[in-house]
């Protein structure tokens, strides 16, 4: 008893860490799909588009309730935060779901930059 | 007489059912609690970034700083040159049969930059395979072989002259 117990907690905590990856990979390719099309499509996105559009009601829809966080960084030609966004929720968390993705755009300097989208959900 | 050989035989078989239900039962259960012990663990190992999306942003990257390369004349790599057409010039010499210490400078860099890509848990392996899948270029660590520890993406390229190229990336978490 003690192990069906055991066994079913952990499948469904499984469960909800998978249900959490999933909801930070839908986030995540939402808004990078966002950032790509800012400069329209075929063209590689700015720098300045992404940072100064606001992904806040798209993540908050996207989300459905939980919380989150999301971050951009420069990881190539540098290493720098660009962009931060968060849920108000202060509930601490159970349990996290995280997602990334990587995409080119085009820095102040005109070199393609590689930029990681992140994205926690709680 | 009969009556008490029976009740000792029915006695019997009632432990040896006991004694195989209680084996399968902790058959059973150690068989459940190792796979919920260990399915996390191979989780672990999983790149964060996928090997496929970090090959496409690596090649459409610009190299980032200025390279001279000497390859028998001088050559400048202009900082804003994309990494995928580097590599193309570089595949291009190899094969004019140029030594791949002349574009060591450019392998590094594109060593920095793929370390940087993949983060410093993992270590990333960048194969270019000929037509004939003769390896032409490889930076980075020998990776183990061990499949369930590696990822891996591939993409094909044409050079200039029309010959095609295989490039692939292998990410493989430092832990073994």
């Amino acid at each position: 008893m003690l192990t069906s117990v055991f066994v079913s907690g952990r499948m469904s905590a499984d469960r909800l860490d998978k249900e959490l990856d999933a909801a930070a990979k839908r986030i995540v390719d939402s808004v990078a799909s966002e950032m790509l099309f800012s400069c329209g499509p075929d063209v590689l996105p700015t720098v300045t588009s992404i940072c100064a559009s606001d992904y806040s009601g798209l993540v908050s829809q996207l989300s459905d309730g939980r919380g989150f966080a999301l971050s951009v960084f420069s990881l190539h030609p540098s290493f720098r935060c660009m962009l931060n966004i968060s849920s108000d929720q202060s509930s601490a968390p159970r349990s996290t779901g995280y997602a990334s993705e990587l995409l080119n755009a085009l820095g102040d300097d005109g070199l393609s930059m590689v930029l990681e989208v992140r994205v926690i959900v709680w | 007489m009969s009556g008490r050989h029976l009740a000792d035989r029915q006695g019997q078989l009632a432990t040896l059912d006991a004694v195989v239900f209680f084996s399968a039962a902790i058959l059973v259960s150690s068989v459940l609690l190792s796979y919920g012990l260990e399915a996390p663990q191979i989780a672990d190992f999983r790149p964060t970034r996928d090997p496929a999306n970090m090959l496409d942003v690596f090649l459409r990257a610009s190299v980032g700083v200025e390279i001279i390369l000497d390859l028998g004349e001088r050559a400048v790599i202009r900082n804003n040159e994309q990494i995928g057409e580097c590599l193309n010039i570089e595949l291009r010499g190899l094969s004019e049969g140029l030594p791949v210490k002349a574009f060591l400078p450019l392998n590094e860099q594109f060593s920095d930059t793929l370390q940087r890509l993949c983060g410093l848990s993992f270590h990333y392996r960048l194969v270019v395979l000929d037509q004939t899948s003769k390896e032409v270029l490889a930076i980075g660590m020998d990776i183990d072989r061990d499949a369930r520890n590696a990822f891996a993406s591939s993409m094909d390229m044409r050079d200039v002259d029309g010959t095609d190229y295989l490039v692939m990336l292998v990410i493989s978490a430092c832990v073994s």
